[in-house]
């Protein structure tokens, strides 16, 4: 179930939040489960029993940890084996078949590929339950005893599928013992209505702009048009990605939890550093608690560090899909992130601050073509299409159309990745204290209700085959 | 903080009064503006819920049943109106007319039709002649309405690469004819179909392939049968409420030559005495008031007594077009052929006719597969 759903917004969130909201407190980490259960189950019907099976395996390795308390050995034994498992589903389930498919183009063998589907958020929820586990081994946590509240936490509705990636230490107290207040619930309705807006108002329409440029033959395909094309998709995935976070997180308030924050306006970045600690910011902290540190971080002198940073972003493109372009997408960052490491990011911080924010920005831009194209002939083709080198000159009627028909949704896509409303409701609120909230009160029902609208009409299709 | 309050409040009657109005209130079960029947209440079984169509069905009827849904829908067009958007549903929004928007047209469609039609004329080269009318949509016909910049294929060198892939076929040029007349109403504003004056300006186009003297337009009496029709695109647009139609029927003003119109539909057969279906005016389609619902094959008998028979292959551009052709043909038979399941010649003798129509527009023209069953039924 995605949140911009009528079955999730007209059916399981009112249903859920109500029982949720009169049942008894120690019931409450109960309903969690059991909603999260059908929450997965009504994406995943079958699968929702590899999840469970994680679930029993990450928590019976937690008690064996428990019980072999003095025994450091055995300890070791049980968290290995736990992650060996869970990382077994994860590759099974998302990597099989292009480790099949590699194999057999490399060896000329005839594996037959599995063709898994795969099985919705398992990179996810994988993820987060491995942080239990490790982390507990570590110590830095204590052991979870209830099977109830272990289940609550990976299948807790709201971060399940699509992050932020809440580590089992961040929620920890939350867990046993949380406040559900009608200021955090009025609080996290707030951020669902935004991250709604993000996801159903800019994410739905700046994609189609996408969707139409990606579908060109990119032999023919003028300038401007690939840029306004790439471009939309840098807002797209932006809004898709971090609306769906904050709408997580709001719900997860609505809930009584605070979330970790997963994106802090990225595209204002002025190098590629800042950029990554600003996208995705709970998978690059995972993957820094759990890989680059353990391997020795950038304690392991020059040749380490390199190998620690390419094998780390390397493992960043492979979790976001079993592909190469995805690989290659993490290479990309990963050469990008050493080079500023070692000398660039000195010499960038002496340019003007816009052509620093010009060079992040582009690199990431350019970072999402390789995101997007699955073959090397296509990546090609569009670079050369950004670039004028097809041929196909600077920009034709369709790109002025493009541009002017969506011109509304770019400016506010553009406006909205940065500080500029931020500020704007600040300076509000200064210059008229208690009619701030009413703006944002009045901002955020107009939001809601326009995006019911949109929400709503997407099944209106005239069928209209029969009259022509 | 009483801001909070209300947004709490107002969010929680939004998600609970929504669901629970829309599931209290009577269903319909046909979108009248949509022309499609909704979705039905999902069928629970272990089989629907492991294939998931449990969950599909239960979103599509949710969405489709939804309280105030066609209001909400007319609102998302008002936004995206007001977003600068001019094309909604694959509708163009101009100043003064809907017009719908011709995607690319496939070229292996175009031509395995060219090639069905020439197969077509080929079988039948010793008893009927064959003609070819492709109709260029408003699209074509009123470049200059469109919004600025916007994109579309050009109809004409459609319609010319078209006809130089056929051959012994005559072929007609009802673009010239239209975009002369373009000052005046010759295609609906919310409808993607011509107006029976459009049509009247496609007859006479036909005249001369088809060997008849078209009648001029006086010769008609011009009955005006609606003044409020809201057509296909403002279906797809919804938008352009103030754009409403009139709809005029021709009749020839030295009497009405049809005798019979015979529907047919699988074994059975229904006749009637006019190509005017006049209680289809009283419905949201009003266009079928020309004979009627789009069906397989209709036959029309005149009392003209001149021998000359008619075989039309046609998309529903043609419907508008009988009040005219009528004048000129002992019969008429109708076919569409999207419609037709059967052999043609289970209905129909086609040694009978001397000449053979196919009148199509460009719209649906693109992308119909149906043509091939010209020659295999």
């Amino acid at each position: 179930m995605v949140f911009s759903s009528m079955t999730f917004l007209f059916g399981f969130l009112p249903i859920v939040l109500l029982i949720y909201y009169i049942v008894p407190q120690r019931i409450k980490n109960l309903v969690i489960m059991i909603s999260g259960l059908l929450f997965y189950a009504w994406g995943e019907p079958v699968y929702v029993l590899v999840m469970l099976l994680t679930i029993a395996i990450d928590y019976g390795a937690g008690m064996l940890m428990e019980r072999f308390d003095g025994n450091q050995k055995r300890r070791l034994a049980v968290m290995i084996t736990a992650v060996v498992l869970n990382l077994l589903f994860l590759g099974i389930f998302k990597y099989s078949s292009f480790v099949v498919q590699n194999l057999n183009s490399l060896f000329q063998t005839n594996i037959p590929d599995p063709q898994l589907p795969l099985p919705i958020g398992i990179s996810f929820y994988t993820f987060q339950a491995m942080s239990y586990v490790i982390d507990l081994y570590r110590r830095e946590i204590r052991v979870q005893k209830s099977f109830v509240n272990f289940a609550g936490y990976v299948t807790l509705f709201p971060q399940l599928i699509a992050g932020p990636i809440v580590r089992y230490s961040d929620v920890e107290a939350q867990i046993n013992e949380r406040e559900i207040s009608t200021r955090k619930i009025g609080d996290g309705i707030s951020i669902f209505i935004r991250g709604l807006a993000k996801k159903v108002l800019l994410a739905n329409t700046i994609g189609a702009i996408w969707t139409t440029v990606k579908a060109m033959d990119y032999s023919t395909l003028p300038a401007a048009t690939a840029w306004i094309g790439i471009l939309a998709f840098t807002f797209q995935i932006y809004y898709d990605f971090s609306g769906y976070s904050d709408m997580a997180i709001g719900l997860g308030k609505m809930l009584g939890f605070e979330f970790p924050q997963n994106f802090d306006h990225p595209y204002l970045s002025k190098s590629i550093t800042e950029f990554w600690r600003r996208w995705h910011m709970t998978l690059g902290s995972w993957f820094r608690s759990y890989v680059y540190i353990p391997m020795g971080g950038n304690r392991v002198g020059k040749w380490g560090l390199v190998r620690n940073i390419l094998v780390v972003w390397m493992l960043t493109g492979l979790w976001h899909g079993a592909s190469w372009n995805f690989v290659f997408w993490g290479l990309y960052f990963g050469i990008i992130l050493l080079i500023e490491k070692l000398f660039l990011g000195k010499l960038i911080q002496k340019l003007p601050r816009i052509l620093q924010w010009l060079y992040a920005f582009l690199l990431v831009v350019f970072g999402w073509v390789l995101f997007e194209m699955d073959s090397l002939p296509a990546i090609g083709g569009f670079f050369s299409a950004m670039f004028g080198l097809n041929g196909a000159g600077f920009g034709n009627k369709e790109s002025i159309y493009l541009l002017l028909s969506n011109a509304v949704v770019i400016l506010l896509a553009a406006v909205c990745s940065t500080m500029l409303p931020r500020r704007l409701f600040g300076w509000c609120r200064r210059k008229w204290q208690i009619g701030a909230n009413g703006v944002r009160l009045t901002t955020e029902l107009v939001l809601f209700f326009v995006c019911i609208c949109y929400l709503v009409t997407s099944t209106y299709n005239p069928f209209l085959y029969f009259n022509f | 903080m009483l801001s909070k309050k209300i947004l709490t409040a107002v969010f929680f009657a939004v998600i609970i009064l929504f669901p629970a109005v829309t599931l209290f209130l009577p269903k319909q079960n046909f979108s009248e503006l949509e022309n499609r029947s909704l979705a039905t209440a999902p069928t629970f079984s272990l089989q629907s819920i492991t294939d998931k169509s449990f969950m599909d069905q239960t979103e599509t009827y949710l969405a489709d049943h939804i309280v105030l849904r066609e209001q909400i829908a007319k609102a998302k067009t008002a936004l995206d109106l007001l977003s600068g958007k001019r094309e909604i549903g694959g509708v163009y929004v101009c100043d003064d007319m809907l017009v719908e928007h011709i995607s690319q047209p496939d070229a292996d469609i175009t031509a395995s039709n060219a090639q069905a039609i020439n197969a077509f004329a080929q079988k039948y080269a010793d008893t009927m002649q064959t003609t070819v009318m492709l109709v260029p949509t408003a699209e074509a016909v009123y470049p200059q309405k469109l919004p600025a910049f916007a994109p579309h294929i050009d109809q004409t060198e459609y319609i010319r690469s078209f006809y130089d892939q056929l051959d012994n076929v005559n072929t007609v040029d009802a673009y010239t004819v239209l975009t002369a007349h373009q000052k005046e109403y010759i295609f609906y504003r919310t409808d993607h179909h011509w107006t029976s004056y459009g049509a009247y300006l496609g007859y006479t186009a036909l005249a001369k392939p088809l060997g008849f003297k078209a009648a001029t337009a006086d010769m008609f009496n011009i009955e005006h049968v609606s003044h409020d029709f809201l057509g296909t695109l403002y279906s797809k647009a919804l938008c352009g409420e103030k754009m409403a139609d009139s709809i005029d029927l021709y009749t020839y003003s030295q009497g009405d030559p049809v005798t019979d119109v015979i529907r047919y539909s699988g074994k059975n057969k229904q006749t009637y005495s006019s190509i005017f279906f006049r209680e289809n005016l009283e419905g949201k389609d009003k266009y079928t008031v020309f004979l009627g619902q789009n069906n397989g094959l209709v036959r029309i008998q005149t009392n003209v007594d001149n021998g000359k028979k008619l075989l039309v292959f046609k998309d529903s551009f043609a419907n508008a077009a009988m009040q005219f052709l009528t004048l000129h043909y002992e019969e008429i038979a109708v076919v569409d052929l999207r419609y037709l399941n059967v052999p043609l010649s289970d209905y129909l003798d086609l040694s009978e006719y001397d000449q053979a129509l196919f009148l199509y527009n460009v719209g649906t023209f693109t992308s119909d597969t149906s043509l091939r069953k010209v020659t295999t039924y």
